[in-house]
């Protein structure tokens, strides 16, 4: 393939560099992308459609001109560290199991987490591990201990996006970098509607580190992710941290994983189940008292969703199988009813997105880096945004008084 | 013909300095500049893919420089603008069809591994040479 300036046929496109650049994200189809089809078949592409295209996909046009050797070492490089930090399930899953990942989220937190890392002398986080061994009431107690999370304070929140905000604040104090996915007009992630389904089908994950372990909550991005289900996602994956079981992560679905019995992920929704709904305050509950009502202001007290409820409380017994689905089927009829469209939105300011997905580490590191001017410009719009943007920069500095 | 890297650029903008008439950076320096600063792009600059040598030309050879200069970061986006300044200058002095102007070229730079490349690389090309920020702007900058 050959770029085009003008009427000139300008620089080469190795056939195998394009392939493999236009792959580096799987699940988001790049190849398939009109401009990138018809360059195929024609055998050229413009250079102005080409730096077109790399603005909306978020990939440096530059990458194009790389020979091919030296790409697949990057792109080896970009995968080695995936696997290393990130759980091999999450990046097995398959575009078509209704189940994907967008592993550009992955790499734009690993990039920042190496960046937070790199040149400084970091203590260890005692919290990683320090759940193994325990039991399920020691384990709730040791966080509740670590974190300081008191839950009549969680409780008496009376918005659960409050007490998500509650136990974010909390879960950062303790030097692990929360990132909440965010979709909006900043773009900080492309808004293209392939990469916008791959978020709607993100996991909660855990970016590996023994010093500022990473926490990924698909929330903004995945307009099907409630505040409830959010809190319950960022315990579960600080039990995971704790268990140091970076190989596991929340499905979606996590019906499944958490009425399963044996294994260190049901271990991880039974430390989350009793730490969010402690079976101490339920110990004389009797199937018969529980309704649809009873779900209902469970969730509203506790901050879990109904679904939570009801799988917590089919764990323990509380209530029968076939309890069980009537209850899950009325709340899926009572959520699908509720679901509001998501209208128009006004965009936040773009530094309440960078800070929701970068975290308060990253956000902290790279204004510091920016004051002693040990950062250039242009690589700090990369970490915050994935991207040049100088209307955006300006913003951000303004607000952070850079 | 002088061409500007991205930090003596900066620097002649802070300092206020009236940059000569033949003075050119390429659209990643330019990029550099107005992403690095809040100064407007001083007199005198001008972009010289377009102007002086035509993008067809100089893409092939960014291509070029691309794979040869190794002190680019695709991780953290770093190198760029060396490589712009690289490929103008193989531009310009393209071994099989030489469109040196025959006049001296400056080359403002205070990137040591982008100095030492440039000598390596065209070494042997006379009337071009390569200074920094203090000889250039003729002041101990600190």
């Amino acid at each position: 393939m050959v770029i085009v300036v003008g009427q000139q046929i300008s620089a080469e496109i190795d056939d195998r560099t394009f392939v493999s650049l236009l792959n580096i994200y799987p699940e988001e189809t790049l190849m398939e992308r009109k401009v990138f089809r018809i360059a195929r078949e024609k055998g050229y592409i413009r250079l102005s459609q080409l730096k077109e295209e790399c603005e909306k996909i978020l990939i440096p046009w530059q990458f194009f001109l790389v020979e091919h050797a030296d790409l697949e070492s990057i792109l080896e490089h970009i995968e080695n560290e995936r696997v290393d930090k990130v759980s091999s399930k999450l990046l097995s899953k398959r575009q078509g199991a209704g189940n994907t990942t967008s592993r550009r989220i992955i790499d734009r937190l690993i990039r920042c987490q190496n960046f937070i890392i790199s040149d400084q002398d970091l203590p260890n986080n005692d919290f990683c591990g320090s759940l193994k061994g325990m039991t399920i009431v020691d384990c709730v107690k040791h966080i509740r201990d670590v974190f300081d999370i008191q839950s009549s304070r969680l409780r008496s929140l009376s918005k659960k996006s409050d007490a998500l905000d509650y136990l974010v604040g909390k879960v950062e104090d303790k030097n692990i970098n929360v990132s909440l996915g965010v979709l909006d007009n900043n773009k900080i992630l492309p808004t293209i509607d392939t990469a916008k389904n791959v978020y709607k089908n993100t996991s909660g994950f855990i970016i590996h580190d023994k010093k500022i372990p990473f926490i990924f909550i698909p929330s903004a991005a995945n307009p099907d992710e409630p505040s409830a289900r959010q809190i319950y996602t960022i315990i579960y994956l600080l039990v995971l941290i704790g268990l140091d079981a970076p190989q596991y992560y929340i499905e979606k679905d996590f019906k499944i994983a958490a009425l399963s019995v044996g294994s260190e992920e049901s271990l991880a929704h039974d430390v989350t189940g009793e730490l969010l709904l402690p079976s101490s305050e339920f110990n004389e509950l009797q199937s018969e008292d529980i309704s649809k009502q009873y779900i209902a202001d469970l969730s509203s007290t506790y901050k879990i969703t109904p679904t939570a409820a009801i799988v917590i409380l089919r764990k323990r017994g509380v209530i029968s199988y076939s309890q069980y689905t009537s209850l899950l089927e009325d709340f899926a009829r009572i959520t699908q009813s509720s679901v509001k469209s998501s209208g128009l939105r006004k965009t936040p300011l773009i530094s309440t997105s960078s800070r929701k997905f970068n975290g308060k580490y990253v956000i902290e590191k790279i204004n510091d880096r920016i004051r002693d001017k040990s950062l250039n410009r242009i690589q700090a719009q990369y970490l915050l945004f994935g991207r040049v943007n100088k209307k955006n920069f300006r913003r951000y500095r303004e607000f952070f008084e850079l | 013909m002088i061409i500007i890297d991205a930090k003596p650029l900066i620097t002649g903008a802070e300092i206020d300095f009236t940059f000569p008439n033949d003075s050119f950076i390429t659209d990643d320096i330019n990029e550099e500049y107005l992403n690095g600063t809040d100064e407007a792009l001083p007199k005198n600059i001008s972009l010289i893919i377009g102007k002086i040598i035509d993008e067809a030309t100089y893409i092939k050879n960014y291509k070029v420089m691309l794979n040869k200069f190794k002190k680019k970061s695709f991780y953290n986006m770093t190198g760029f603008g060396d490589i712009s300044i690289l490929a103008v200058i193989e531009t310009l002095v393209h071994k099989e069809k030489p469109t040196l102007i025959p006049e001296k070229i400056i080359i403002v730079t205070d990137d040591s591994p982008l100095s030492s490349f440039i000598s390596q690389e065209f070494g042997e090309v006379e009337n071009m040479e390569v200074t920094n920020s203090n000889k250039f702007f003729g002041i101990d900058l600190p």
